[in-house]
């Protein structure tokens, strides 16, 4: 099983985002998990539960970019912003695919 | 009370006049239960004597009648607690043989259960079929008695089963809870309760709040019968807080709905227990016969016994730790100030919980041999509600458990079974496998799930899903999904319940008529502070959210919301436009100003989940915004 992040300041505003990608995930017959959660309790969460494949975050919460990068950049995972324009029109396949290209292209990566 | 002390054939009068619900004359009584006049009159005399309440009236022309409302006052207490159905006696039984270690008595049973030797005959066959599922458990019988005999494990396996049937749903719910409290409306006053805290924007932590009123029913089933007591809790510096001014306020607002006299202490007392659900203030040691005991020690010395019996970890249950702490504290009290708790629904609660009930009796027990402090059985009740409530916390967190059909031989099926608990160990067990499908054993097992390698057809109700030998990305799809659908479904109830607390119909709106998404979340977001659910800061926050980023999505929805928590008391304000507006780059007509906070964030995942799903349904989202009221809206939601 894969699993995807959707962060944001609060964790409401991609969780409808979240519950449309989980919809393709789970129509595509794809095992990954995507769940939404507010920036701040990444880290306790990264504590409790098993480690994340991706991490997208909302656009509103571009500002926390930079910051997120580099505290997560341990974790060796593709942290990409999510467009505007797929969020405002819940375009889950598409932001999934851009989600599971990323993944992947780190795989390569790290077998290189 | 109870009719133990009744004769058959007084039992029969009671029976005839009750079905009759007219006068029936003596003579006619006489004939059909086969005595004489006078004994009828003799017996009749018994029965209201024990009632001590006229039940049965007699009229010197018309005979004998039996007044309804008597009769159901006293039965309601009764007849809710005898076990009516062979399922409820079989249960009945094997929880009693749980309890009773040193063997069941035959004929205190039948007289327990109201049945014949013929009837507990079957009863007992019954039992020993419910206990095939436990290789090592069955029933021996010597002469009176029966005992359950068995490997340890087995019968801790089955106590579980038991429990957790018992305890399903009845701990938390607060009208269940209510149902335990006799002589007043806690409902009533929890919301009496839930207002004033809005009002001091006080707020407590969900999970701590069913112990807050596990707490205040007992407090006022107490005050009710004038039961008070000094509390060293009674200092000055309680006096300053603003739990004292809630709990002030708390009495006052009941003296104006039931006959309850308010005594300062009481008002300390209460305010001690709302500081302390919000876990500021602990005592950490009392005064007991003499002696200072540091009461987390009392609490470990009390509760580990039964903590390793069941392998349930209560002291992990921060809320239960400190709900047991003031509950001892008063306990204590009360003990020492010769007060006793009553008027709990005691019979109510031993018969239908009577696992449960166990575990305070052994509390009860542990007290007496640890401390030498004997309680009363309202006071065991009262400790019983409190590991109930906190197994069924526990409880929610379980894994699913699943049962694998493997026809295959060794090596595949167990790499197959290693593969699926791997991957998802924190969600499921895998409780059994199986070579082929037999109807019985499955039932037996009760499993959440049953994986399957070849296709299954049977008529159990339980979910089946068909994998392939070698778990691919498919299949670990398929299964995800049915966890998934498995977890919801055990949610559902909360989620329902909880939905239509957040959704609050005053702040439900239809038709609203505005023209811009400002206008918009300025009123919804002033009605909010107009009721003292958010503060001054809120609006601002939301309107500053919105401009960073438009909430709205092309389905003609949005969901406003602030950055922090400049929310007093959680809710979801709806609003349906009356036309269509501009809001970003879509037109929006549902507006969803979500003031919540991070508790509450599981509840919103299932609710953007329903949205995502019926999304995806046509017609479904669509008719949710043609929604015409409050009632409507909420249906559709807590639907499936």
């Amino acid at each position: 099983m894969k699993k995807i992040y959707l962060l944001c300041s609060n964790g409401m505003s991609t969780s409808m985002l979240a519950a449309m990608m989980q919809n393709s995930a789970n129509q595509h017959k794809l095992p990954i998990e995507i769940v939404a959660y507010p920036q701040r309790e990444l880290e306790s969460v990264l504590k409790n539960h098993s480690l994340p494949d991706a991490i997208l975050l909302g656009p509103q919460a571009r500002y926390m970019l930079k910051e997120t990068k580099e505290k997560f950049a341990y974790l060796d995972i593709p942290i990409i912003m999510i467009d505007q324009e797929d969020y405002g029109m819940l375009n889950s396949e598409k932001v999934l695919k851009q989600a599971v290209l990323a993944m992947k292209r780190k795989n390569t990566d790290k077998d290189k | 009370m109870t009719d133990k002390m009744l004769n058959k054939r007084q039992k029969d009068i009671i029976s005839i006049l009750n079905e009759n619900k007219n006068w029936i004359k003596g003579k006619q009584l006489a004939q059909l239960v086969g005595v004489s006049d006078r004994t009828i009159r003799s017996d009749i005399d018994v029965i209201n004597k024990l009632y001590e309440n006229e039940m049965i009236i007699s009229n010197m022309r018309k005979g004998y009648m039996i007044s309804q409302d008597k009769y159901l006052s006293i039965h309601k207490e009764m007849n809710s607690s005898i076990p009516q159905t062979p399922e409820q006696r079989c249960l009945y039984i094997l929880q009693q043989l749980l309890i009773h270690e040193d063997g069941l008595n035959l004929t205190f049973l039948q007289e327990d259960i109201y049945v014949s030797g013929y009837s507990i005959e079957n009863d007992i066959k019954r039992v020993r079929n419910a206990l095939e599922k436990y290789p090592s458990l069955r029933l021996d019988r010597m002469k009176n008695y029966i005992y359950l005999k068995g490997d340890e494990i087995d019968k801790r396996q089955l106590y579980k089963e038991l429990l957790a049937e018992e305890i399903q749903g009845n701990f938390l719910n607060l009208n269940n809870l209510a149902s335990f409290y006799k002589d007043f409306d806690l409902v009533q006053a929890i919301d009496i309760l839930i207002k004033i805290l809005k009002k001091y924007h006080y707020t407590i932590k969900e999970t701590m709040f069913s112990m807050l009123i596990l707490h205040v029913g007992i407090s006022i089933e107490r005050i009710l019968h004038f039961k008070f007591y000094k509390t060293e809790a009674n200092e000055s510096q309680i006096k300053e807080t603003v739990e004292y001014q809630i709990a002030k306020e708390f009495y006052e607002r009941l003296q104006e709905i039931m006959h309850i006299e308010l005594y300062e202490d009481e008002v300390c007392l209460l305010a001690l227990l709302i500081s302390n659900k919000s876990g500021e203030y602990s005592p950490h040691r009392i005064h007991v016969k003499e002696k200072d005991i540091h009461i987390n020690d009392m609490i470990y010395e009390l509760v580990q016994p039964i903590e390793k019996k069941l392998n349930v970890e209560f002291l992990n249950d921060e809320d239960f730790v400190s709900g047991m702490k003031m509950h001892l504290q008063g306990l204590i009290d009360r003990y020492n100030q010769n007060v006793t708790a009553d008027h709990l629904f005691v019979q109510d609660i031993k018969k239908n919980y009577p696992l449960v009930f166990e575990m305070g009796v052994a509390v009860g027990k542990a007290l007496q041999e640890l401390y030498d402090i004997t309680i009363n059985e309202s006071e065991i009740c009262f400790i019983a509600l409190h590991f109930g409530a906190s197994y069924e916390r526990l409880n929610l967190h379980k894994k699913l458990r699943a049962v694998m059909i493997l026809p295959y031989d060794s090596n595949f099926s167990s790499l197959c079974q290693r593969k699926i608990e791997n991957i998802f160990s924190e969600r499921l067990e895998i409780i059994d496998t199986l070579n082929i499908f037999e109807e019985a054993r499955v039932l037996a097992l009760n499993p959440d799930l049953l994986i399957t390698l070849t296709p299954l057809n049977h008529e159990l109700d339980i979910m089946t899903i068909q994998v392939s030998m070698f778990i691919n990305s498919d299949d670990e799809s398929t299964i995800f999904q049915a966890i998934s659908k498995l977890e919801k479904r055990r949610f559902q109830s909360k989620f329902n319940q909880k939905i239509s607390q957040l959704i609050d119909p005053e702040y439900f709106y239809i038709d609203l008529d505005k023209n811009t998404s400002t206008e918009v979340i300025e009123y919804m977001c002033d009605r909010l502070y107009e009721g003292n659910l958010v503060n001054e800061n809120f609006k601002q926050s939301v309107l500053k959210r919105e401009e960073m980023s438009p909430t709205s999505f092309v389905y003609s929805f949005a969901t406003p919301h602030s950055f922090s928590d400049y929310v007093y008391h959680p809710t979801i304000s709806v609003a349906i436009l009356k036309n269509p507006i501009d809001w970003g780059p879509f037109k929006v007509k549902l507006v969803i100003l979500l003031a919540i906070n991070e508790e509450d964030h599981d509840i919103l995942k299932i609710f953007f989940d329903w949205i995502s799903n019926a999304i995806g349904e046509a017609g479904l989202f669509s008719e949710l915004l043609e929604c015409r009221n409050y009632h409507d809206f909420i249906q559709r939601i807590t639907k499936k």
